[in-house]
């Protein structure tokens, strides 16, 4: 019952509990997220700031270098205009050199102004077939541009012979300002451009350059996929080139920046974050279980303090010590409870000695067999007084420390034992009561039945004496035979009144049911044949005994008897004159005693007041009977109860448990 | 004697029908036991010899019912009652109805034999009164009604002639039917004649 109530308050603080940790970890988890958001942020700017920084690097690269191309052509050019007429051999000479010392070229013509190639010098990458100059449009409108100029310049990207794509560099050749032609440098854009920026580029960018859209050249990092999304273009214009630098941060940078890190963050916030509301759920249910645990305290506390008895545990088989002793012992007993926790006396030391060893024993077996037991006893208290106890309790598996205990609750019965007395002895009174008077009304039947043995003994005396006068002997031993057998009659049916008489503290024995029966049955005869009615008795075969007080049921039975042989006689037999008395076995292991008489029944109108003390239908009577009768059934454990016959009459019955099987049969 | 005296016991009791039993047989009694009255009435006949010994108390038929039965049917048997410890009134209202005496249960008294040899005693008397009665009684009813009509003038004291004027006969044969009376009755005075006269007016006013 109690630990109902408590596993019903435990569902609040266990809610609360989850909602907390859950709220704890939200925030927790919050605080992850956003700081997760800010790296995030980092890494994104740090890596556009690393891509932007690569793209104006390569631009810075790529106008310097074209610029250098310029001037070293420029000087190539203005070395052949000083000298006027610079020897063949002395110009390839240089323009060997320049064509060794930078990469990217392929070939470099002098051309004049007709477009037409006076000298040129070839690298190796330039291929077998020489550039036709005047059939390229793109160098040929990159002279013309210079010629009206007089400015360096680059020509458009073109196809040369070997279909690589190829632009000139262009410088003109003026002497004393006059235009005699150009210095037209031919490059291979991927090979300059590589040796210029490929120095520059690393793993983590994606590098491609255009020419007016066109791909010129492309730094390609092993073993990535570029993700198009992440790409940064510039356009510039150099040397009268629009070129275009586009930088794609490759994957493993973007995450070396920034994925990695941050998401390790977030899965490690995350977890932290489940941590923390876990750990807050135990820690907040265990303080909840803690307060729980107290007022469960508090509460068991209060119930012991004000429970009608006392509560035990032991560790073990009675005999050990207590482990637990509630309030109540002193109250029971008059010792305070400090005399048995700390051992100086053990429960059982109270209990009478005449009771110990029942008391014990019933314990121990229970303890052996797990059932639970109930003893009543007595003990003898601290001013030395006998109170009656009574002791529920039963051996406990406890799951703590898999040890059997011993629990127990003890009350004082001593007010409910001396009212059971009480009201024992009043019944026995009531019932002696109403066996004498009853013994009063049958005493012509009874006086009847005594003098029939002395009748035939006055008989049989006179005959003896009229042999012995007449001096003949011969029967006499035949007569004194009789004489006995009727003096024992006699005395026989003295002993049943007197038992019927006598008061006596009920006391139950073993009966057998057709001894009993047959009785009472020989008690009511003579009454019966007075009244002109015969009693059939039927006892069925095997019944078992009953544990009874056999004077007190031979009453009821009688009682029954005379009140049906009383109603049958007031309609004067006229339904027959035979009243039954049997005895059966029930399904449930009682015995039926039943009393069915031939008379008229009982009337509706009597039904309440039939059990009722004091009333009476009869003449004569005081009206206990039946219910003095119902009192003694019901002590022994049964019921009485009646029901009218279907034909006519009444059937009273009563019900007895049978007695445990003896143990030798 | 034409038959012999009979002891009837009625008692529903078998140990005390043994009992007697085995006491009129020491005595050398015929007796003869019945263990209810209607046991008893199945055997009645007017023409029992001897005395009843019937129980008060007894199942459907008690003592008294079958006395009333037997004093119906002019019995002359004596009635010995043999009454319990509170049965008085009982014993009283037998008496006061003809029984002859009353013995209680136990038979305290050692007397029962007496009391049972007394009624017979008494039933032989009557039996023997009764005889003779019945005897005269047969004799007066031999007379023919002439022969009653003499005797009933001749006992008024009337002489044979007024006897004869009276009945419109002659002297002579008031005289002979005279003759045949006194010798049909066995008598031979007047004076007899007159006494049996009264005895048998009061026999039949008797019943």
């Amino acid at each position: 019952m109690t630990t109902g109530t408590i596993v019903q308050t435990e569902q609040g603080p266990r809610r609360i509990a989850v909602w907390l940790a859950i709220a704890a970890g939200a925030v927790m988890a919050a605080g992850v997220v956003a700081l997760w958001y800010v790296i995030d942020q980092r890494a994104h700017e740090h890596a556009g700031s690393s891509t932007d920084h690569s793209i104006h690097m390569n631009e810075l690269l790529i106008r310097q270098d074209a610029e250098n191309r310029l001037l070293a052509l420029d000087r190539l050019a203005y070395r052949s205009m000083r000298t006027g007429e610079p020897s063949q051999e002395d110009w390839e000479g240089d323009a060997t050199r320049y064509l060794a010392d930078m990469p990217g070229f392929v070939a470099i013509h002098w051309i004049d102004a007709n477009v037409q190639t006076r000298w040129q010098v070839a690298g190796e990458q330039g291929g077998d077939t020489p550039f036709a100059v005047a059939e390229i449009a793109q160098v040929r409108n990159a002279l013309e541009r210079s010629r009206d100029s007089g400015a360096r310049t680059f020509s458009d990207l073109f196809t040369d012979a070997q279909g690589n794509p190829c632009i000139a560099v262009i410088v003109p050749v003026l002497h004393h300002g006059d235009f005699e032609g150009v210095i037209a440098g031919f490059l291979h854009p991927n090979e300059w451009l590589e040796s210029v920026i490929g120095r520059l580029q690393g793993i983590e960018h994606h590098v491609e350059i255009f020419l007016k859209d066109r791909p010129v050249y492309q730094h390609q990092v092993a073993d990535d996929v570029a993700d198009p999304h992440q790409s940064l273009s510039h356009d510039f214009s150099a040397g009268g080139l629009d070129w275009t630098v586009r930088i794609t941060p490759t994957s493993s940078f973007l995450s070396t920046g920034h994925a990695d890190s941050s998401s390790l963050v977030l899965i490690f916030g995350l977890l932290l974050s489940a941590l923390t509301a876990l750990a807050m759920y135990f820690a907040f249910a265990a303080r909840d279980r803690s307060h729980q645990y107290h007022d469960i305290a508090l509460q068991l506390e209060t119930l012991f303090r004000n429970l009608p008895g006392m509560a035990y545990r032991r560790n073990d088989a009675p005999g050990t010590p207590m482990a637990f002793i509630s309030e109540g012992c002193s109250a029971l007993s008059g010792y305070p409870r400090s005399t048995f926790s700390k051992g100086d006396k053990d429960w059982l030391d109270l209990v009478h000695p005449d009771d110990r060893v029942r008391v014990v024993g019933g314990i121990q077996n229970s303890f052996g067999t797990g059932d639970a037991f109930e003893v009543e006893y007595r003990i003898i208290n601290a001013d030395g007084d006998i109170r009656w106890m009574r002791e529920r309790g039963r051996a406990v598996a406890s799951e703590v420390d898999h040890q059997t205990h011993l629990e127990g609750f003890v009350t004082d019965i001593t007010g409910q034992r001396v009212a059971e007395n009480e009201a024992r002895e009043h019944r026995e009174h009531l019932a002696h009561v109403d066996r004498l008077n009853m013994l009063g009304e049958m005493a012509s039947g009874i006086a009847h039945e005594i003098n029939q043995p002395l009748s035939a003994i006055a008989l049989l005396v006179q005959a003896s004496d009229h042999l012995v006068r007449t001096e003949r002997y011969t029967r006499l031993s035949e007569i004194l035979d009789k004489l006995s057998k009727h003096a024992h009659r006699a005395s026989l049916v003295i002993d049943r009144v007197q038992k019927m008489a006598k008061r006596s503290a009920s006391s139950k024995e073993r009966v057998g049911c057709e001894e009993l029966v047959r009785d009472v049955a020989r008690l009511a005869e003579p009454e019966a044949g007075i009244r002109d009615i015969e009693i059939s008795v039927e006892t069925q075969a095997g019944l078992p005994d009953v544990s009874v007080d056999a004077v007190q049921i031979q009453q009821v039975v009688l009682n029954l008897l005379r009140n049906g042989m009383e109603a049958m006689q007031s309609i004067g037999c006229r339904n027959g004159n035979t009243i039954g008395l049997q005895a059966r076995l029930r399904d449930d292991n009682t015995v039926e005693f039943a009393v069915i008489d031939k008379g008229c029944g009982v009337a509706k109108s009597s039904v309440d007041k039939l059990f009722a003390p004091f009333s009476t239908t009869k003449k004569s009577g005081m009206g206990m009977g039946l219910s003095i009768s119902r009192a003694i059934v019901t002590a022994h454990g049964g019921q009485l109860d009646f029901r009218n016959n279907r034909d006519c009459g009444a059937t009273f019955y009563f019900v007895l448990p049978a007695a445990e099987q003896r143990e030798s049969t | 004697m034409s038959q012999e005296q009979t002891v009837y016991i009625v008692d529903d009791d078998p140990d005390v029908r043994e009992s007697f039993t085995i006491l009129m047989e020491t005595v050398g009694q015929s007796f003869k036991e019945y263990d209810s009255a209607q046991a008893f009435l199945g055997d009645y006949h007017e023409d029992m010899r001897g005395c009843l010994v019937l129980d008060i108390r007894m199942p459907r038929m008690s003592g008294l019912d079958l006395q009333d039965r037997l004093n119906d049917e002019g019995s002359l048997l004596p009635i010995i009652f043999i009454t319990g410890h509170g049965d008085i009134t009982l014993a009283v209202e037998a008496m006061r109805r003809g029984a002859i005496d009353f013995i209680r249960k136990p038979f305290h008294e050692q007397n029962l034999l007496d009391r049972i040899n007394e009624a017979l005693d008494l039933e032989d008397g009557k039996h023997k009164v009764l005889m003779d009665k019945r005897q005269l009684l047969d004799r007066f009813n031999s007379l023919s009604d002439r022969e009653l009509e003499v005797l009933e003038l001749v006992a008024q004291g009337k002489m044979s002639k007024v006897v004869a004027d009276d009945l419109g006969i002659s002297e002579r044969t008031v005289e002979a039917h005279r003759s045949h009376i006194m010798h049909k009755l066995g008598i031979h005075t007047l004076a007899q004649l007159v006494r049996l006269k009264i005895q048998i007016e009061t026999l039949s006013e008797a019943g």
